[in-house]
C-alpha cells in the first residue's frame, strides 16, 4: 500500500489512545463543568493499581479481577470520594475554582499514591495491558490484541455516552445539573445523587484510559500520564469540551496527523523534529487562538446562582487600626530578627535555601499580579522566569553588562513575552485562558529551551554575583540582604500598583468585564499590562536566580524552571493568598523551606519530606472555594474577628446578588 | 437634536429572531421607555447598542454617526453609559472605589507610570466630584463599605452612580427598579428625576414597573417578540389595546 | 517529566567512551602500593597516625560524606553508589584503615533531584567532611560549590560539570559525547553490519550524542548511515520510524534514548519482525533485563569500567564481588560499582598525600597519577589531563544481552577491554587488561 496511508494506518492506535482521553475530559466537563486536569492522576492511580495488583511480587492477580478492581471499583470509588468530599460543594463556584481544586488534585494524588503504605514508589517497570501485547498482522501492520481493545473502547464509548446523553433521560440529568443543579432540584431531580453518578462515570473512564494506555510505556509514572493529558487537550478544544464525536475525532486526527508527521517530513532536520515534538501543544495553542465558539458553558448561566447564599462574604472586612500596627512593628521586628540572623546565625547551607525561598517569593509577586489582581490564571509563570534567566545569562555573556542591568533587561524581554501571551487571553477566560499558558510552558521547555540560542551551552553559562557600591555580593550573606532588599522593592511596586488606578481597575475586571467595559476601560488593555508586569517581576526574579546560582543553562532549568514547577507554584500561591503580599512571600519560602525543615529540623526521611510537601500543597488548593482570599488572610480575619469579637458591629443582613465568589480587598 | 437612533436593527440566535427590525430614537435630554414581556428582546436591544452585541442587520447612530462594530469600551468613551439588570458591581470594593474607578476611566487619568509616583493617593477633587454624586443618590453614609454587603436597591444606585459620573450622555438603565418595593421605587424614580434635571443626560430605560414608566418617561417604544409593536408618548401608548394585550394580557 | 530525568542520566553515562593511556607504564597496582605519589610513602608510613588539622579528620577517622538522587521520579537506585564506597571503607578498615584512622562515610544525602547545590554546601559547612564522596546525582549544580570549596569530589560521570575543576573526580574519565570515537564503527564492522539506523530525541543531550554517532561513522565507515531520525522525547510509537528502517535495509540500530526509549524500540522491532540489534546508550541495568530480557535479546552494550560479568574477573572487581556482598541491602551494579570506584581513588590520594595529607595534596597526588586503574576495574585514566582532555585511545568492555544477561562477547580471560584508537584514520583494536 502507498506509504501515507500505511503511515496513517499506524496512527490511528495512538490516535484512539488520545482520543480516549480526550473523551474522559470531555464528558467530565460535560457532566461536572470542571476541566478535570487531574483526569491524568485518576487515570495513573487505576493503572498503578492494575500494575500492583498483577505484579507477581506483590500480588500476581489475574487480569480479570484486577480489572475490576482497579477499573470496575476504585475509579468510581475515587470519584464519587472526589464529589462527596469536594466537587459538590463546589457546583455554583466559578470555572476557575473548579480549575484550582483539579490543579491541587493533580499535584497531590499521584505523590499520595506513590506513599509507602499504599502503592509504593518502587519503579514500575513493563506495565501489562488487558490484552496480550503479542504482535498480531492486519493487513502487513502490526498490532496487538492490547490495541485492538483500545481502538475498540473508544469506538463503543462514543457510542454508548452519545447513546446517554441523546436518549436516556440521565444524560440529560446530567447535563442538566451542570447547568443549574437548583433548577435540576426544582424539576424533581437529585442533582446531589446525579452529580455523584457523572463523577463516578467519568472517573471510571479515567479509570478505563489509565489501565489501557499503561502498556505504552516502558515504566508507569504519573508524568507521563499528565503529558498525555496535555497533548489530548487539543483534541478535546477540539470538541468545544462538549462534542464526544468531536473529541473522538480529534483525537484521530492527533495520532494519525503526528504518525503522517514523523513519516512524511524530512527525518533528522531540525525544524521538522522540532515541530513533531511540540505537534500537539502547538495544535492545542491554535485551537485557542482561532476556534471560534470557545466559551464557558458551565459558568456563569445558571439563572438560580443567586439562591444559594454567597459564601462567606469577605466584604465588610476592614482591618482595624490596631491590626495594622500589629502587623508593622512585628514586621519590622522581624525584619531585624531577620539581618541579624542572616549575617550572624545562619550557616552557608540555611543561607543558600533561604536566598532560594525569598527569590521565589519575589517570583511568586507575579503570580500575585496576574491571579490576585487581574484575576487570569496563568500557569506560565515558570516559563516567564527562566526568559528572565536566560535572558540575563546571555546578556552578561555576549554583552558583558553589569548583572543588575541585565537582570532589568531580562525583565524586559520577559515582559514583551508576556505581552504576547496576553494576546490569546483578550478572546479567551477563565479555563481557556489557563490552558493557552500551559500550552504555552509546554511549547517553551520543548522547543526553545533545547536552542542553545536561548538556553546557552551545555557547559551553562556563567553569572556573575552583581557588584554594587563596593559590595560584592559572592558574599552569600551580603546576597541575601540584596535579595530581600529586592524583594522588598518588588512587593512595593505591586502594592503601589494594586493601590492605584490600574490595580484598582484590574481588581474590578476580575469580578465583572463587562462592567469595567461600559466605563470606558479597555479590558484587552488591562490583561496586557497585567500580562506584561508579572512576567517582568518573575523574569527578574529569574535573573536573580541566575545570578544567585551563578551559572544558568538548561541543568539549572530543569530544577527550577519546568512547567510542572510552574504549576505548582500556582497552586501554592493561589492557597495561601493570590492578592496579598504575604500570600506570596510566604508561598515562597514555603515551598522550599517546608521540605527542609521537615527533613533537617525534624528528621523525616528526604523522600517522605518531599511527598508531604506536594500533597500538603495540593490539598491547600482544595481550600481555595471555600477561602478564595486564601489561607494566610482567612486566618488573620479569623484572629481579628476573635480578638474584636465584642467590637464588631453585625454586618448588613441583605446581600447583593452579585458573583458570589468574591476576592476580599485588604490592605496588607 | 437626534442623539441615538437605531434603524432596523435585526438579532438572531441559531434560528430564534430575538429582534426583528427595530427601530428607537432618543433625543438630547429625553427620557425614553422601553417596555415589553419578558423575552420580548429588551435587554438584546441594549446589548446591541451598547456594543455587547453585533447585529445582524440594521445601524445605530450616535449623534449622528454610524457606531457601526465598535467596541463596548470604545462606545462608552463617546458618551454612552449603561447600568445592568443583573448587577454588574465590583465585588470586594466600595463604593467610593466604584466611583472613584468610573471617574478616572472617563478623565483617562492614571496608569501605571502615575500609580508608582502618586501611591493611590486620591486627590481632593477626585474626592469632590464622588462626593457630590454620593450625595445626590443618597449614598453618601455608604460611601465606604463594600457593595457585598449593601442591600439591592442600594447596590442599584451605586450602579447608577458609576454610570452619571462618567459624565455621559446617553444613558441605558437596564430595570433598574426590579426587586424594590414601592418606597424604594419611588426614592429612586425620585433621584434619578432630579439627576436627570441636572445633567444634559439622555435616559433610555427598561422597566416593567408601569407607574415608575409614567412618571419618568415622556415616550415609551413597546417590544413584543423582538417586534416594536407601538411607539409614542406615554400615555398614549399604555391606552393602546394592542399593547395592553401583550403586555397586561388585558382584552378589554 | 519523568523521562525528561532519564534523558538527563542516560545518554552522558555510557556514551563511546574515552580510554586510558596505557602505553607507557602499565605496571598493574596493586592494592598497597601508592601509584603517582608526592614524594614516596612506605607501606610503614600508612600507618602513621600523626595529628592532621583538616575538616573531618579526628585522631581515629576521617570522615567522607556524599549526595545522590536517591529521590528521583525514575526510581533509579543511585544510591547505591552509597553502598559501593562503603564496601570499599570497609575493605580498607579491615586492614586497619589509613594513617591509623578509619575511613567513615557520615552523610548519605539526597538532593532530590533539584537541591544538589544545597546539599552540596551542607556536606561542607554542616557535616563538614574531609572529601565529597560519592556524588550520584541526575544534575551536578553543586559542582561550582565543590570547586570552589577545593574539597576533593568523587563521583558518577553522567554531568557535563565533571569536566574541569582539578578537585572534581569521576569514576571513568573524561568523556566526550558528540565527539568521534570508534567504538561503534568498529562493532558494526565486527558484527557485518552495512547499514546503520541512528534514533535519538529531540533533545540537546540526545542531539549531541547523535552528533558523536555520525561523527564517528564519517571518520570510520564501515557501515552506511542509511537512516537516521530525533523523535519527541519519550515517544511511545516508534512504529513510523521501524517501517522507514525496514525500507533502507537497516541492520544494525543505535540509539540515543534512555532506557524506556531502547525497550519500546526493541519491542516495535520484534513487533514488525525486524530482527536486527540494537546497540544501546543506557541499558546495562539487569533490573532492566529482569524485566525485558527477551525483548532486548541480542542488543549491545558498552561499559567503561569493567562490566561485572567479564571471564578471570581481575583483582579490583574480585574485591568488589567480595565486600559488596557483605553490606546490608547492598546490590552489585553500575551504582555501587562507581561508588567502590571513588572509594578506591580517594584512598590512592590519601596514600599518595602521605601521613601528614590535606585536601590540597590528596588533590594533586591524584592529579599525578598517570594511571588510575584500581586494580584492573578502569582502564588506565591518566589523571593529568583527564579533567578535560580526551585520551588517545577509547577502551571499554562491549557485552550483549544473552538469555536475559549481558555477556562481554569480546573480553578474554585477563584481557576485558576493547581499546581503539581515537585518532588513527582506520581502526586499531587490541584487547587488554
Amino acid at each position: 500500500m502507498p506509504d501515507v496511508v500505511e503511515y496513517a494506518i499506524r496512527g490511528v492506535p495512538m490516535g484512539c489512545v488520545f482520543a480516549l482521553v480526550a473523551i474522559g475530559i470531555v464528558l467530565t466537563y460535560k457532566t461536572s463543568g470542571v476541566l478535570n486536569l487531574a483526569f491524568g492522576a485518576q487515570a495513573y492511580v487505576s493503572a498503578a493499581l492494575y500494575y500492583t495488583l498483577r505484579d507477581p511480587d506483590r500480588f500476581g492477580w489475574p487480569m480479570v479481577p484486577a480489572v475490576v478492581v482497579s477499573v470496575l471499583i476504585a475509579a468510581p470509588a475515587l470519584g464519587w470520594f472526589l464529589d462527596r468530599a469536594l466537587y459538590r460543594h463546589l457546583r455554583t463556584a466559578p470555572p476557575v475554582a473548579k480549575l484550582v481544586v483539579s490543579l491541587g488534585l493533580l499535584v497531590a494524588i499521584p505523590q499520595i499514591v506513590n506513599l509507602d503504605f499504599l502503592l509504593g514508589s518502587q519503579a514500575k517497570l513493563a506495565p501489562p495491558g488487558v490484552a496480550s501485547e503479542d504482535p498480531i498482522y492486519v493487513a502487513g501492520i502490526n498490532t496487538s490484541a492490547n490495541e485492538i481493545v483500545t481502538v475498540v473502547v473508544a469506538v463503543l464509548s462514543v457510542l454508548g455516552l452519545g447513546l446517554l446523553f441523546r436518549r436516556t433521560n440521565l444524560g440529560l440529568q446530567m447535563r442538566a445539573v451542570v447547568e443549574s443543579p437548583r433548577m435540576t432540584q426544582l424539576a424533581g431531580v437529585n442533582a446531589d445523587r446525579v452529580g455523584s453518578f457523572a463523577w463516578m462515570l467519568s472517573s471510571l473512564f479515567a479509570g478505563l484510559a489509565g489501565v489501557l494506555v499503561a502498556p505504552l510505556f516502558a515504566q508507569l509514572t504519573d508524568l507521563d500520564f499528565f503529558g498525555l493529558l496535555i497533548a489530548a487537550l487539543a483534541a478535546a478544544v477540539f470538541a468545544r469540551l462538549v462534542s464526544i464525536p468531536m473529541a473522538f475525532a480529534g483525537g484521530i486526527a492527533l495520532g494519525v496527523g503526528q504518525a503522517l508527521a514523523a513519516g512524511v517530513l524530512p527525518a533528522d532536520n531540525v525544524l521538522s523534529t522540532g515541530f513533531r515534538s511540540v505537534l500537539p501543544f502547538a495544535v492545542l495553542f491554535g485551537l485557542l487562538l482561532f476556534w471560534p465558539g470557545l466559551r464557558d458553558h458551565a459558568g456563569g448561566g445558571d439563572p438560580l446562582a443567586g439562591v444559594d447564599p454567597p459564601p462567606p462574604s469577605p466584604g465588610g472586612f476592614v482591618r482595624p487600626r490596631w491590626m495594622t500596627v500589629l502587623n508593622r512593628s512585628l514586621a519590622g521586628a522581624g525584619l531585624v530578627v531577620f539581618v541579624v540572623a542572616t549575617l550572624a546565625v545562619f550557616d552557608e547551607f540555611w543561607l543558600r535555601v533561604i536566598t532560594q525561598g525569598i527569590i521565589l517569593s519575589l517570583i511568586f509577586l507575579s503570580v500575585t499580579v496576574v491571579v490576585g489582581l487581574a484575576g487570569q490564571i496563568s500557569l506560565c509563570q515558570a516559563a516567564f522566569a527562566a526568559v528572565g534567566a536566560f535572558a540575563t545569562a546571555q546578556l552578561v555573556d555576549k554583552t558583558g553588562m553589569s548583572v543588575l542591568v541585565a537582570m532589568v533587561v531580562g525583565a524586559a524581554v520577559a515582559a514583551a513575552l508576556g505581552a504576547l501571551i496576553a494576546l490569546p487571553a483578550l478572546r479567551l477566560s477563565g479555563i481557556y485562558l489557563a490552558l493557552a499558558t500551559l500550552a504555552f510552558a509546554v511549547m517553551f521547555e520543548n522547543v526553545l529551551v533545547p536552542l542553545e540560542a536561548v538556553s546557552g551551552p551545555t557547559r551553562q553559562l556563567k553569572v556573575p554575583r552583581p557588584l554594587l557600591a563596593g559590595i560584592d555580593f559572592a558574599n552569600n550573606r551580603a546576597f541575601l540582604l540584596l535579595c530581600t532588599a529586592l524583594l522588598a522593592l518588588v512587593a512595593g511596586i505591586v502594592l503601589l500598583i494594586r493601590n492605584g488606578t490600574t490595580g484598582r481597575a484590574l481588581t474590578a475586571m476580575r469580578s465583572s468585564e463587562l462592567g469595567v467595559a461600559s466605563l470606558g476601560l479597555s479590558t484587552g488593555r488591562l490583561k496586557v499590562i497585567a500580562f506584561a508586569v508579572s512576567a517582568a517581576i518573575a523574569g527578574f526574579g529569574g535573573g536573580l536566580m541566575a545570578t544567585f546560582e551563578r551559572q544558568m543553562g538548561r541543568q539549572v532549568y530543569q530544577a527550577n524552571f519546568t512547567f510542572f514547577v510552574g504549576l505548582v507554584w500556582v497552586v501554592l500561591v493561589i492557597t495561601l493568598g493570590a492578592r496579598t503580599v504575604p500570600g506570596a512571600v510566604t508561598g515562597g519560602l514555603s515551598f522550599v523551606l517546608f521540605r527542609q525543615i521537615l527533613e533537617k529540623v525534624l528528621g523525616v526521611s528526604a523522600t517522605l519530606a518531599g511527598s508531604v510537601s506536594f500533597i500538603l500543597f495540593g490539598l491547600g488548593a482544595l481550600t481555595y472555594a471555600k477561602h478564595p482570599e486564601g489561607i494566610v488572610e482567612a486566618q488573620t480575619q479569623r484572629f481579628v474577628r476573635l480578638v474584636s469579637r465584642r467590637r464588631a458591629h453585625p454586618p448588613d443582613d441583605a446581600p447583593t446578588a452579585v458573583d458570589p465568589v468574591a476576592p476580599a480587598e485588604a490592605r496588607p | 437634536m437626534t442623539l441615538l437612533e437605531a434603524r432596523g436593527v435585526t438579532k438572531r440566535f441559531a434560528g430564534i429572531v430575538a429582534l426583528d427590525d427595530v427601530d428607537l430614537a432618543c433625543d438630547e435630554r429625553e427620557i425614553v421607555g422601553l417596555i415589553g414581556p419578558n423575552g420580548a428582546g429588551k435587554t438584546t436591544l441594549f446589548n446591541c447598542l451598547t456594543g455587547v452585541l453585533r447585529p445582524d442587520a440594521g445601524r445605530v447612530l450616535f449623534e449622528g454617526k454610524d457606531l457601526g462594530a465598535l467596541a463596548v469600551h470604545r462606545r462608552a468613551r463617546l458618551g454612552i453609559a449603561r447600568t445592568f439588570q443583573r448587577m454588574e458591581l465590583f465585588a470586594g470594593m466600595t463604593v467610593r472605589d466604584h466611583l472613584l474607578v468610573a471617574d478616572r476611566a472617563h478623565r483617562r487619568a492614571g496608569g501605571l507610570p502615575s500609580d508608582l509616583v502618586l501611591r493611590g493617593r486620591i486627590h481632593p477633587s477626585e474626592r469632590d466630584r464622588v462626593d457630590r454624586v454620593l450625595a445626590q443618590l443618597g449614598l453618601l453614609d455608604d460611601g465606604d463599605r463594600p457593595v457585598d454587603a449593601l442591600s439591592l436597591g442600594t447596590g442599584r444606585l451605586v450602579e447608577l452612580g458609576r454610570a452619571l459620573i462618567t459624565e455621559p450622555r446617553l444613558v441605558f438603565l437596564d430595570e433598574p427598579f426590579s426587586g424594590l418595593d414601592r418606597i424604594e421605587t419611588d426614592e429612586v424614580v425620585a433621584t434619578l428625576q432630579a439627576a436627570h434635571a441636572e445633567r444634559d443626560v439622555a435616559i433610555v430605560l427598561v422597566e416593567h414597573d408601569v407607574t415608575a414608566v409614567q412618571h419618568l418617561c415622556e415616550r415609551v417604544v413597546v417590544l413584543d417578540y423582538g417586534r416594536v409593536i407601538a411607539s409614542g408618548p406615554t400615555d398614549t401608548v399604555l391606552e393602546d389595546p394592542a399593547v395592553r394585550r401583550a403586555y397586561l394580557g388585558v382584552t378589554e | 517529566m519523568a523521562k525528561r530525568w532519564g534523558i538527563v542520566v542516560a545518554v552522558c553515562a555510557l556514551a563511546a567512551g574515552a580510554c586510558g593511556n596505557s602505553t607507557t607504564d602499565s605496571s598493574q597496582a596493586n592494592g598497597d602500593e601508592p601509584v603517582g605519589t608526592l614524594g614516596t610513602v612506605s607501606a610503614e608510613d600508612l600507618t602513621k597516625n600523626v595529628p592532621v588539622d583538616a575538616p573531618g579528620v579526628t585522631d581515629t577517622a576521617i570522615k567522607v560524606g556524599g549526595v545522590a538522587s536517591t529521590t528521583n521520579v525514575l526510581e533509579l537506585q543511585v544510591d547505591q553508589a552509597f553502598k559501593g564506597a562503603q564496601a570499599y571503607f570497609d575493605m580498607v578498615n579491615s586492614r586497619g584503615g589509613i594513617y591509623g584512622r578509619q575511613l567513615e562515610l557520615v552523610a548519605e544525602r539526597d538532593d532530590q533531584m533539584v537541591n544538589n547545590a544545597a546539599e552540596v554546601q551542607g556536606l561542607i559547612s554542616q557535616d563538614e567532611v574531609f572529601a565529597i564522596l560519592p556524588v550520584a546525582t541526575l544534575l551536578f549544580g553543586g559542582a561550582q560549590t565543590a570547586a570552589d570549596a577545593g574539597i576533593p569530589t568523587f563521583g558518577w560521570n553522567i554531568n557535563p560539570e565533571w569536566g574541569g575543576p582539578p578537585n572534581l573526580f569521576n569514576e571513568k574519565g573524561y568523556i566526550c559525547i558528540d565527539c568521534a570515537t570508534p567504538a561503534q564503527p568498529w562493532l558494526a564492522q565486527e558484527i557485518g553490519a552495512t547499514k546503520v539506523g541512528l534514533l535519538s530525541y529531540a533533545v540537546d543531550q540526545s542531539a549531541d550524542c547523535a552528533e558523536g554517532v555520525k561523527k564517528s561513522f564519517e571518520k570510520w565507515p564501515t557501515a552506511e548511515l542509511a537512516y537516521s531520525d530525533a523523535v519527541p522525547y519519550g515517544a511511545t510509537d516508534l512504529s513510523v520510524q521501524v517501517s522507514k528502517m525496514r525500507e533502507a535495509g537497516v541492520d544494525f540500530v543505535t540509539t540515543c534514548m534512555d532506557a524506556n526509549g531502547s525497550v519500546t524500540l526493541a519491542k516495535e522491532l520484534k513487533a514488525q519482525q525486524l530482527d536486527i540489534p540494537q546497540y544501546m546508550q543506557n541499558a546495562y541495568d539487569q533490573r532492566l533485563l529482569d524485566e525485558f530480557g527477551d525483548v532486548l535479546e541480542g542488543g549491545y552494550v558498552l561499559t567503561i569500567p569493567a562490566s561485572l560479568e567479564v571471564p578471570d574477573p581481575p583483582e579490583g572487581l574480585r574485591n568488589f564481588k567480595e565486600w559488596i556482598a557483605k553490606v546490608p541491602g547492598a546490590e552489585a551494579n553500575e551504582l555501587s560499582l562507581a561508588g567502590w570506584l571513588n572509594a578506591d581513588l580517594f584512598y590512592r590520594g590519601l596514600v599518595g598525600a602521605g601521613p601528614e595529607f590535606s585536601q590540597a595534596k590528596v588533590i594533586a597526588a591524584i592529579n599525578q597519577m598517570e594511571d588510575w586503574n584500581a586494580d584492573g576495574i578502569v582502564p588506565h585514566v591518566n589523571w593529568t589531563f583527564e579533567h578535560d582532555e580526551l585520551r588517545p585511545e577509547s577502551c571499554g568492555v562491549i557485552s550483549q544481552v544473552q538469555d536475559g544477561a549481558f555477556v562481554p562477547i569480546f573480553a578474554e580471560p585477563g584481557k576485558p577491554f576493547t581499546c581503539t584508537s581515537n585518532t588513527a584514520d582506520e581502526l586499531v583494536t587490541e584487547h587488554r587488561g
